[in-house]
């Protein structure tokens, strides 16, 4: 039966898709998934327990029995479109029934990892919101034209089924697209200091490990020059761009965000292709990050937090804009959330906010800095200088990064300090408010407002003046 | 603003009590398991949770009562509660989701209910600890007619 035979459309409304199957290759990308998760054991098992019959049975029942099941799954599960909503059976032993009303439908998200484009097909991911950790229906796997024609009855155009991000759209306005250079670039800028110093204090720690021969040997090769020195030097940092430039040209190549009305569309992915739509009436908060690398280049980050309960950590949405200019904020804000934007400037927080934050950084600085001076003098003492003059640094920088303002329905909050993070939301989102004031913030004059959205991390403006708070959350309640 | 039934504080000295008791026992266990052939002061571990204990249970439980209060506003539910981190919690009526009533063991002992007001935030901390059993379900159809009342005529 052909596709077109199976479209349901006697009854005005109730437009419907006759129940189908995944696509056949589904049982072996399953199986692909699933000879990663067990490669290890059964690796382990033929060396260890070869001459054991009950381990060489495992090691050959084992992948049969994987196999067997994936395949039952793959003949248990069915999806169709029926009422107005995608219903999915599935289950071998365990049935399940799951039906998510077309209507709530805000977030479809196709990926192509290699083993779906060796086999030419693609991985559906569909939420509705519903608070689960993942997406509430995977189907995984449908051809490219059953992904198209299923994303159109979603998207509610069931009779112009067409490809999610289309060769020359019409409708579609290219809001921004990212080149591999830039791309390197928000490789590079991303990796925060601390995580930077981590990574060279477990070089330090590998050395450490590392036979003294070995490294006798490789001091050896290089010749005590300046030019030895450069080049061991350029070697460290082509090995550091090629990690940190290489992941983010892997995982956001050929960036495209796209505007369509009420949706967003994003494309990117070298071996894992990704295209996410994304209802913008269901978007909650913009993060805009900026670590002191990208404040530095007038370059800073964007995450977009969605009622959506999948995605990454903290139910963040997977959606972002890995790297932008200072200069081209205003305009894609202005896309995103078009009444946030141009950003106003914000409102400095009160000095009582600053001398809080250098009493806090100081306490942790002189806790750290007495007993290295204390008991490592006379060189502690200089060290434990240089952490108070650093904690003092880190605290300004904190201090600095401290702002709020709101422009007709949006509140803007910015917080951090070597990561600079600028929250953006409306108060149509706000679910709730908290005004929260600890024994010293009191003691300071200060409080912290908290405007908790559905999904996800709540918007918080940090030390403010507990009076100027006040007046801010009743627009939560009069918006 | 309107406060929490009075019984409550017998309701959270009954938990510190309990709770006491039971960190005591525990107590008691890792202490006479690592020390007693060291030493007969072990016993002092467990007597000294115990009389922390007591110090929670009697004055703890009236200072978070005294510091506890609700509103019903015309346009928001606030709550207001905290000793040491003081918190305000606000929570528009036309965001209210469901409304929960609850009755843990010592709250029926004590005719008691615990009323959770849900948001489609998990992050919205709207919750009763100790209102009077027939009050809250009084409560709850209030709060839900509130959450009506913002709905579109029609």
């Amino acid at each position: 039966m052909s596709d077109t035979e199976n479209c349901d459309r006697d009854a005005p409304g109730a437009v419907g898709l006759a129940p189908r199957r995944l696509h056949p290759a589904s049982p072996f990308i399953g199986l692909i998934f699933q000879a990663r998760q067990y490669a290890i054991p059964l690796v382990a098992t033929f060396f260890l327990g070869r001459d054991s019959e009950i381990q060489s049975l495992i090691f050959l029942g084992l992948p049969v029995v994987i196999a067997l099941l994936q395949y039952l799954g793959w003949r248990r599960f069915e999806y169709r479109i029926e009422g107005g909503a995608l219903i999915v059976d599935k289950g071998v032993l365990n049935r399940h029934h799951r039906e998510i009303p077309i209507d709530r439908v805000h977030h479809i998200e196709e990926i192509a990892k290699l083993q779906h484009r060796v086999f030419g097909v693609v991985n559906l991911k569909i939420d509705s919101g519903g608070g689960e950790s993942g997406a509430e229906i995977d189907l995984d796997a449908l051809s490219k034209s059953e992904a198209a024609r299923l994303r159109a009855f979603l998207e509610g155009r069931p009779d112009a089924p067409g490809p999610i991000i289309r060769a020359a759209p019409d409708a579609e306005r290219p809001v921004l697209s990212i080149g591999p250079l830039q791309l390197v670039v928000a490789g590079l800028t991303n990796v925060p200091f601390a995580a930077t110093i981590a990574l060279l204090a477990s070089v330090l720690q590998l050395a450490d490990e590392v036979s003294e021969d070995f490294i006798v040997a490789v001091v050896e090769r290089v010749p005590l020059t300046v030019a030895g020195l450069a080049g061991s030097l350029l070697t460290v940092a082509l090995v550091y761009v090629a990690f940190a430039g290489g992941a983010s040209v892997l995982s956001n190549y050929g960036f495209v965000l796209q505007r369509d009305g009420n949706e967003v569309r994003v494309q990117k992915g070298l071996l894992d292709r990704r295209r996410s739509v994304v209802d913008l009436r269901k978007l909650t908060v913009i993060r805009i990050d900026e670590t002191i690398m990208r404040r530095a280049l007038r370059l800073c980050s964007f995450r977009l937090q969605t009622i959506s309960g999948g995605g990454g950590p903290f139910g963040v949405s997977t959606l972002s804009v890995p790297i932008l200019g200072d200069s081209e904020v205003d305009r894609v804000v202005a896309e995103l959330m078009p009444v946030a934007a141009p950003l106003p400037t914000l409102e400095v927080h009160p000095p009582a906010a600053r001398r809080r934050i250098y009493v806090r950084r100081l306490f942790i600085g002189l806790v750290l800095a007495v007993p290295i001076g204390w008991f490592w003098r006379p060189a502690g003492v200089l060290v434990a200088v240089l952490l108070l003059v650093l904690a003092a640094c880190r605290a300004e920088v904190a201090y600095r990064a401290l702002g709020h303002g709101t422009r007709d329905s949006v509140l803007i909050s910015r917080e951090g300090g070597l990561r600079r993070t600028t929250a953006l939301t409306t108060w149509p989102r706000a679910e709730s408010t908290r005004l929260r004031s600890s024994p010293l913030q009191r003691w300071a004059g200060l409080a912290t407002l908290y405007v908790d959205v559905p999904q996800g991390r709540s918007v918080a403006v940090v030390d403010a003046d507990p009076a100027e708070l006040r007046e801010l959350r009743k627009l939560a309640i009069t918006r | 603003m309107a406060k929490l039934d009075r019984r409550v504080v017998s309701v959270w000295r009954w938990t510190t009590v309990l709770g006491g008791a039971a960190a005591a026992v525990v107590t008691a266990g890792v202490g006479w398991a690592t020390l007693h052939q060291f030493t007969k002061l072990w016993i002092l571990l467990p007597a000294v949770v115990l009389l922390g204990t007591a110090l929670a249970a009697w004055r703890g439980p009236p200072a978070v009562w005294s510091h506890w209060s609700y509103e019903l506003a015309d346009d928001a539910l606030e709550l207001s509660h905290g000793v040491w981190f003081q918190e305000h919690s606000v929570v528009p009526w036309s965001r209210v989701q469901h409304v929960d009533i609850s009755h843990g063991p010592l709250d029926r002992r004590f005719g008691l209910a615990q009323l959770k007001i849900h948001t489609a935030s998990a992050k919205t901390n709207a919750k009763l600890p100790g209102v009077d059993a027939a009050e809250a379900e009084r409560l709850r159809l209030d709060i839900l007619e509130r959450y009506r009342q913002t709905l579109p005529a029609g």
